[in-house]
This record gives structure tokens, sequence and C-alpha cells, in this order.
């Protein structure tokens, strides 16, 4: 599929706009849309569409972490007030609030013990410009942890929030992997770890050992900065885990 | 020579980018949205700051001047409506600017700096990801001694030697979104500049289409700020395989 | 106030057990830095390092000025180091932080109040006038190490500086521009480089055993430290200073060591300095005035005529 790409402020010309039965359309990053019906570029980026969902929206790889619904996060706990715990996504962005109750099985009497810079898997459970972000250590429609929750030992390593978003897209029904990083799943293969991905530019990382967990980091932020591509990771985690 | 532009030269800032013309040298940095302090938090839209560092000694009131200027253009590129109570933070340094050996007149070494960087700032806010009403290209041009004949893009001996000089800024549609001059003309002259830098900002920003490499031949000036975004973008979407 | 987010206490405590470990996020010995590298300017006086992804800028210049009046005959000297949000949105503008202000007096103590710059050559009437050199460090890029990178750049620029050539005849002070004269060096006396040690004391130190030293910590190490200690020296081994503000205590062995391995780096940093100028020279002579200059030594004989 050859994108396009649009410069900021550029018109999403309209016989590329997908077609739905419904006569509605999705904007998704990148887009805006000025009635009745110009489609605005607000940012550089590759136009991607959905036409199964009529939805699109622009691709772009730079830039701080914005916080979306149903993103999951790698919060660290600023402090702690009455009934909620201030977490931090981003450094010197403001505060997202974390409800002491939004965990599994939590009740008034029993509830996780977080003090601050401690570590939590979370979710984005509402956020609006206008508002604070809230997130959630639970899926509150199941009221199941689903993975989350605080994160103990281990250690956590920046990357960029595109390679994050890469890490979270899985595989596809070919049995590749949608975002092009094969490095979890062939360090995998040869040690145990545990990994928690953070769409807001965290990875945290546990294994038994320290040496092991360093070079899984490593392998990322390496893979991230240096754009490997999926020969070269294969390539990077043979060589790395000769030593370990 | 063509302008230059290196996408995400920093590591620490959201977004940077280096901008290289025939005088200067500027090196910009975003970050944001961040927090806001409360003394500068707006209700309705995000603050913007701009810092411009000079590259020896420290800012004056010149500097001041600049960032107001440069502030107020940002503030009608930037979706300022998207994060309110929030920062857009934009610094500027300038790395290389004419040698002290060619006396430039204040007033018009002020004005000269200004489309460096503005197109500086405005590639540093794209690789951010701000979200952006517009794409804006700012362009210089001089007006030279005898008061006839336009030089866009002077060097630093046509700087020196020159009549007036013009800094505009335009949109794609060819809005004026920037218009600082310094010395003395007059709206003949004025108005021969204007027409001259808003060819000169459209093509900077023109549409490259099949015939790209037609277009690059044959002396005929390239879309350098569309080339050099698009790269960006290309570059970042290379792991998908996308060509 | 915007401030450096403190590190989550994973990681913290992660970086303290990887060095009980004797083990570094990036697999780096502890006296091992990250690539280095310095490039300079294309006009005089300017250097710029990085340091793993820390990366400082320096800017020479001069102009000429009236001497203080107790300091007859000597120029002025200024080193400004203010801190941009360029290099972390932690930095204010306007507002001196911890870290700005260590910087600069470090920087004062070691390079300015050690006498690597001869002030009494920037001199040119005795009281009436004289050149003002001001160096301007700009941080691009912070992660960790600020000031044996900073200190670097600024040793860097101020051997890549040339101050343009004056003739005084009685009172008349002519000054001349690059293009008329060849500019002059400036007149340095040694080179000073700072070296930073970051120590820990780990749960498994006593008072006899040292703890942990670092060369060249990142960001997150200097987060997590208990102390530093920064000692600048040159490549003959003499000490400029040594600086240690708070922390926990340390021996006077632990000091030994690192002073040690502090003149390995600076011998290191020495060599690279003067390697890079060389090849910085050697870049700017092609074809240039330089060139331009020895050409009339070169000019072959002409042969002799029938």
């Amino acid at each position: 599929m050859a994108s396009t790409i649009f410069l900021p402020g550029e018109q999403v010309p309209s016989e590329v706009l997908p077609r739905s039965k419904k006569g509605t359309l999705t904007l998704g990053p990148g887009l805006r849309h000025i009635p009745p019906a110009t489609v605005l570029a607000t940012t550089l980026g590759s136009l991607h569409i959905d036409h199964k969902k009529a939805a699109l929206w622009l691709e772009h790889e730079n830039g701080r972490y914005q916080p979306a619904v149903g993103d999951l996060v790698i919060a660290q706990i600023h402090h702690s007030s009455v009934d909620t715990w201030h977490c931090s996504l981003t450094p010197h962005t403001s505060l997202a609030l974390l409800n002491q109750l939004a965990f599994e099985s939590a009740s008034r009497k029993n509830r996780p013990n977080l003090k601050s810079g401690d570590l939590v898997y979370a979710r984005v459970s509402r956020c609006s410009k206008w508002d604070d972000v809230e997130i959630e250590g639970f899926n509150s429609a199941t009221g199941k942890a689903e993975g989350m929750g605080p994160l103990k030992g281990g250690m956590a390593f920046g990357i960029s929030p595109a390679f994050a978003r890469r890490l979270m897209m899985g595989t596809g029904k070919d049995g590749l992997a949608k975002g092009g990083v094969v490095v979890l799943d062939e360090v995998g293969e040869k040690v145990k770890f545990e990994v928690a991905v953070g769409r807001n530019g965290r990875v945290w990382v546990d294994s038994g050992s320290v040496k092991t967990t360093i070079t899984v980091g490593r392998l990322l932020q390496s893979a991230d900065e240096e754009k490997w591509d999926v020969e070269r990771q294969r390539k990077e985690v043979k060589k790395a885990l000769r030593d370990v | 020579m063509s302008p230059e532009l290196t996408n995400h030269p920093l590591i620490r800032a959201d977004g940077s980018a280096t901008h290289t013309t025939s005088l200067f040298t500027i090196l910009a940095a975003v970050n944001g949205p961040i927090e806001v302090q409360r003394r500068d938090e707006l209700p309705e839209e995000a603050a913007i700051e701009v810092n411009i560092r000079p590259c020896a000694g420290i800012g004056g009131p010149r500097e001041r001047w600049l960032e107001s200027v440069l502030a107020a253009l940002l503030k009608s590129v930037l979706l300022v409506h998207a994060h309110p109570r929030t920062l857009m933070q934009v610094t500027l340094q300038v790395l290389k600017e004419p040698s002290s050996g060619v006396r430039v007149r204040r007033r018009l070494g002020d004005v000269a700096v200004l489309p460096a960087l503005v197109n500086a700032a405005f590639a540093a806010c794209v690789d951010a990801g701000l979200p952006l009403g517009r794409t804006v290209v700012a362009g210089l041009a001089v007006v030279r001694e005898d008061g006839d004949g336009v030089v866009v893009d002077p060097d630093e001996k046509a700087l020196a030697g020159c009549r007036s000089v013009h800094a505009m800024g335009f949109d794609a549609q060819g809005e004026l979104l920037l218009n600082e001059s310094g010395g003395q003309f007059e709206l003949r002259q004025w108005q021969d500049v204007f027409e001259v830098l808003k060819t000169t900002a459209a093509v900077a920003i023109a549409p490259t289409g099949e015939d790209e490499a037609m277009m690059n031949g044959d002396g005929t000036p390239a879309p350098w700020l569309r080339q050099a975004l698009e790269g960006n973008a290309r570059e970042a979407g290379a792991w998908r395989g996308v060509g | 106030m915007p401030r450096e987010q403190e590190p989550s206490t994973n990681e913290h405590d992660f970086v303290l057990s990887a060095l009980q470990e004797n083990l570094r996020l990036d697999s780096r010995p502890f006296q091992q830095f990250r690539p280095i590298s310095l490039a300079f300017g294309d006009e005089y006086g300017v250097a710029d390092v990085r340091i793993g992804k820390t990366r400082v800028l320096a800017k020479v210049s001069c102009e000429v000025t009236a001497p203080y009046t107790d300091r007859k005959f000597d120029g002025i000297f200024t080193i400004s180091t203010e801190l941009s949000p360029m290099g972390s949105p932690a930095f204010e503008v306007g507002r001196q932080d911890q870290t700005e202000l260590l910087l600069s007096r470090l920087l004062e103590k070691a390079i300015r109040r050690s006498g690597a710059l001869d002030t009494e050559s920037l001199c040119i009437i005795a009281g009436a006038k004289c050149f003002h050199l001001r160096a301007d460090l700009h941080v691009l890029d912070h992660d960790g190490n600020l000031v044996d990178a900073s200190c670097l750049a600024l040793i860097a620029a101020l051997l890549h500086f040339r101050r343009p050539d004056v003739e005084v005849r009685g009172e008349e002070v002519t000054v001349f521009s690059i293009r008329e004269r060849e500019p002059v060096r400036l007149t340095i006396q040694h080179l000073p480089f700072c070296v930073t040690f970051s120590y820990y004391n780990t749960s498994s130190t006593t008072s006899a055993e040292p703890g942990i030293f670092l060369q060249d910590a990142t960001l997150l190490e200097e987060q997590c430290r208990d102390g530093e200690i920064v000692i600048s020296m040159n490549r003959f081994g003499e000490v400029c200073q040594i600086a240690k503000y708070g922390g926990t205590p340390v021996d006077g062995l632990s000091l030994l060591t690192c002073t040690n391995a502090a003149l390995e780096t600076a011998k290191r940093f020495d060599k690279l300095v003067k390697e890079k100028l060389a090849e910085d020279e050697k870049v700017k002579d092609r074809g240039g005035l330089m060139a331009e200059l020895s050409a009339e030594n070169e000019r072959p004989m002409e042969p002799p005529p029938g």
C-alpha cells in the first residue's frame, strides 16, 4: 500500500475518504473535521485508511505521548491524596488520577499499598482535554486485573512512544509481528522473563537475573534507537543471548 | 544555496530540528504539551513560550522582541485550543550567524534572522507532533542599495550592502502570516518583495508529483521544505515496509 | 516548579543491585566513558562535544573593552553557563538551579582560577584597552555528566579560538578583521580537565571497604548516587581542584584511587583534543589563508634562461 504523506493544514481529498453504510467517518489522530465536509491534516504523517471501520488517521512517529482511552500505560506514583494516587505518565505533564480502589478485588480494607516512586501497569479510563486524565489498575467492566496492577521489582526502560505502539500491535493472521518487532519473541524462546509495555514510552522487564533483564532492555532500546529491521533484530538477539 | 533542514537532531526534546540558510544555522527544540506554571496558565488554550538564545552572550531586548514576534506567529499556526492549560515550549539556539567582520546595521540584522527562526521552530513543532493548523514557510529578501532589484536568501555581502530587509511568512494558501521589515523602502518595493517571497514560499512546499525527478533537474528550485518533511515521514514509517 | 522527574523505585533499586553485580545498564565497565565525539565549527572558537546522549556546545567570542580598574594589566575572561529548556524541560529560563550553579562554579575553579588562560596576554594597553573573552556554554542534550562534557568543550573551544590581531601605535589601537590579518591563538598555559566520579555506598560496603565509583554516570545513575567527587587536573597530574559537595563521607584512600583514575582520563582527553585540533587545522588549511601565505616560500625557482 503506497501511503500518501500530508503536511499540516492540507486537505484530505474527498475521493479517498472511505464510504460507510451509516455515512459516518471515524477520524483518528492527526486529522480534524471542519464542517461541513472538509478533513484537514493537523500534523505531518502518512495517511492510513481502514475501509471496514470507515476510519482514517495520520501516523506520526515522534513526539510526546498523548493519552487516549484504552491505552495501557506504566504510571509512576507521585503522591497520594485521600482516595486517589496522583501518577505521572510522562515527565513534566500534569498528573493522572488513579482511584485507590481501582484494582482487582480491592476494598476499603484491602487495597494495594503504593508509595511515591512505585510503578503501576494501568489503563487510561478517561481523558479529555478539559479534565485530568484518569487511569485504572483493572478492567472496570469485568472487574478482572487482566495483567494490570502494581509492578514490583524489575526495571523500567525508556523507549519511544512509537516503538511502544509497535510492540503492542501483536501478531497478525500470518503469524508475523505486525509492528515489525520480534525481539521479545526471539528472546522469549531462550530465556524466561516478564514484560509490560506502556504506551507512554516505558517498558518494564523482570527476569530472575539482573543480567538478563539488562540484556532484554538494551535490545529493545537499541532496536528502537537504531531502527533495526527484523533480520537485524534476530541477529542481535542471538549475539546477545550467547553471553547470558 | 538552498536551505537545509535536519530532523530530530536532539534526543531529550520532544521535537527538534536544525535549519541552515546562507546566513544562519538555528537549532530548535520543542517540548509540549507539558505542565504550565499557574501564572502562565490559560483556561482555553495552550500557552506558548519562546526562548531565543544567541550564539554568544545572553539575550537582551532584541531577543525579547524576536520572541514576541515568533510567539504571535506560532499562535496562529499551532492549534492551541487542542491542549488547554498546557505549555508549548519552544527553544531556539542560534548556532551560526554572520561573522562579526560583516557590520550589519542593527535593525536589519534583527529582521534577517526571523525567517530562519520561523522555519526552524515550525519544523521542530512538526517533529514534536503538535497539532498544527497550517504549514508556514518564511523567506528573507533584501532590496539592493540602488533601490532596484530584490535578492532572495541573501548572503553576507548582499545583507551588508542593502537598503532594506524583509522577512515574510506564508502558509500554503499564500496568506501572509509574518511581515517584518527594516531599513528604508517604498510601498512599491515592498510589493515587489511580497510577490517574490510569496512565489518562493509557494515553491518550497509545492506538491511533488510524478515528475519529481524532472523538477529537480534544469535548475528549477526544489520544494525543499516539502521534500525534507516528506523524507522524515517516510523514514519514520520505514518499518512498515511502505515505500 | 519544573524539576527533573525522580526515577521510580524499581529503577533506583535495579541500578543499585546491578552495580553490586558489577553491571551498568549499558554494560560499560565502571571507569569507562560513553563514546565521545568532538567537532569544531566552521568559525573559530566553536566546539561541539557529545558524550553518549549528552551534548554540549561551547562558543568563545571576544570584544575590546576597558579592563577592570583594579586589574589594569589583565584582560577579562568570563564563562557563562545559562541552561535552557533545550537540554531538559527541568531547566527554567531565568532561574538558576542547583545544576547550573554547580556547573558554573566548577568551571570557574577548574579553568579560570587554575590559570589555564593567560589573561595578561589579552591586555592591549594597560588600564585602557583589553580583550573581553567570553565563553558561552549551551547544553543541548542532558543525559548526565554535564561537568566533564562542558569542561572538555570549553577547553577545546579555547584552543580552537583565534582573537583578531591588533596593532598599537602610541594611544591608537587598530583591530584587524580576520580577512585583513591572520588572527592570533590564545595563550593557554595548561589544559585542565574535569573528571566526575559518582559513588555508591552499597549495603555491603563497610568503612574499611571502599564503595563503588563510576566515571561518566548517565542521568539515571546520577539520580541514584550517594555523592560525587569532581577532580580537575591536567595531563601532568597537577590537580587544579577537588570538589565534593555534600553526600556521604569518602575515605582518603578512595580519593587517591580516584585521582589516579582521573589522570588516565585527563591524558585521554588531552590526546583527543589535540588530535581533533590537528585534524581540523588540516581541513581548514586546504587552499585557505595559510596555504596562500606559505605559497610564497614554496615558489619554485625559475629555471635559468637558455
